[in-house]
C-alpha cells in the first residue's frame, strides 16, 4: 500500500489548525458544495444532501485526526492510500469553506495568480489565506504521489426508502 | 382504461426507451476554488477518463464555465452526479425535456 509521509514545520502549521477547526465547525451543518440539481424532487434532494453532509463530516473528522500526538511531536503527517481519497475530499471542502467565508472579499484573479502578500491582508484573513494555500499544497502533493491510474465505479445513489 | 404505452408497437416502445435513456446530461460547472489537477483527478477516478480526456473537460469547465462530462440514462446520470458531488464539484443535470 502506498503511503505519503509529509514532514511539516510545526511552528508554521500548528497555528493553522485553529483555522481548520473553525472551518470544519462551519461545515458541520452545511455542504461545501450545495446540491443544485433542479431535476431532483425535493425529497430526493434532501436525501442526497443528508447523505453528502454525513460523508463530509466523516471526511473532516478523519482529516483532523491526522494531526495527532505524533504530528505534534515530530511534525509528521502520514497519509496512506486507503484514506487518501477521504483526505483529498476534506481538503477540497475546507478550501471551499475558506473561500466562501473568510476569503470572500478577495478576487478570484488574485487568489489564482497567488499575487497576495499575506502580511498585507487584515490579520483575521492571514491565517485563512495561509491555510488555503497549505491545503492546496497538500492536495498537489497527494495528487502527485497517489492519484495513479485507478478509477472508481460511480457510487450508488442514496436509497429513497 | 388502456394505457397509452400498451398501444405502441414494440419497435416504437424501444425507440421511446432509447430516447429517454440518452436524454440526461451530467454537467460540471466552474468553481473558483478546486485546483485544475484536482478536477482532472476526480474526472479520472469518477468517470474513468484517460488523462487527455480529463484535461480536455477540465479546460472546458475552466474556460467555458461548464462541461458535459457524461450523457445517457437518468439513473446513471444521477449516480455520476452524486459521485462528483461527493468530491465537492459543482454539478447539475440537464435533460432534453427541460428545453
Amino acid at each position: 500500500m502506498r503511503r505519503i509521509d509529509i514532514k511539516l514545520s510545526l511552528p508554521v502549521v500548528a497555528p493553522l489548525l485553529d483555522v481548520m477547526r473553525d472551518a470544519c465547525s462551519g461545515l458541520r451543518g452545511s455542504l461545501a458544495s450545495p446540491v443544485i440539481i433542479e431535476s431532483l424532487d425535493s425529497d430526493m434532494r434532501e436525501i442526497w444532501a443528508e447523505d453528502l453532509l454525513q460523508a463530509q463530516n466523516l471526511e473532516l473528522k478523519q482529516f483532523l485526526d491526522l494531526f495527532d500526538s505524533e504530528f505534534f511531536s515530530t511534525g509528521m503527517l502520514r497519509i496512506d492510500e486507503e484514506h487518501a481519497d477521504v483526505i483529498m475530499r476534506a481538503t477540497a471542502s475546507l478550501r471551499l469553506q475558506l473561500r466562501m467565508g473568510a476569503l470572500r472579499g478577495i478576487t478570484d484573479e488574485l487568489l489564482e495568480e497567488g499575487r497576495i502578500d499575506p502580511e498585507k491582508l487584515p490579520v483575521p484573513q492571514q491565517g485563512s489565506f495561509l491555510c488555503y494555500i497549505f491545503l492546496a499544497s497538500l492536495q498537489e502533493l497527494m495528487i502527485q504521489h497517489m492519484s495513479g491510474d485507478a478509477t472508481q465505479e460511480p457510487s450508488q445513489e442514496p436509497s429513497q426508502e | 382504461m388502456p394505457d397509452h404505452e400498451s398501444q405502441n408497437s414494440p419497435q416504437e416502445r424501444s425507440e421511446e426507451q432509447l430516447a429517454l435513456a440518452s436524454a440526461w446530461r451530467v454537467v460540471v460547472l466552474n468553481d473558483p476554488v478546486n485546483l485544475m489537477s484536482y478536477v482532472v483527478m476526480v474526472f479520472r477516478k469518477v468517470l474513468g477518463f484517460d488523462e487527455t480526456t480529463a484535461r480536455r473537460h477540465m479546460l472546458e469547465v475552466h474556460e467555458l464555465g461548464r462541461s458535459v462530462v457524461w450523457q445517457g440514462g437518468r439513473e446513471k446520470a444521477e449516480a455520476y452526479a452524486y459521485s462528483l458531488q461527493q468530491w465537492h464539484l459543482t454539478v447539475t443535470l440537464e435533460s432534453d425535456e427541460a428545453h
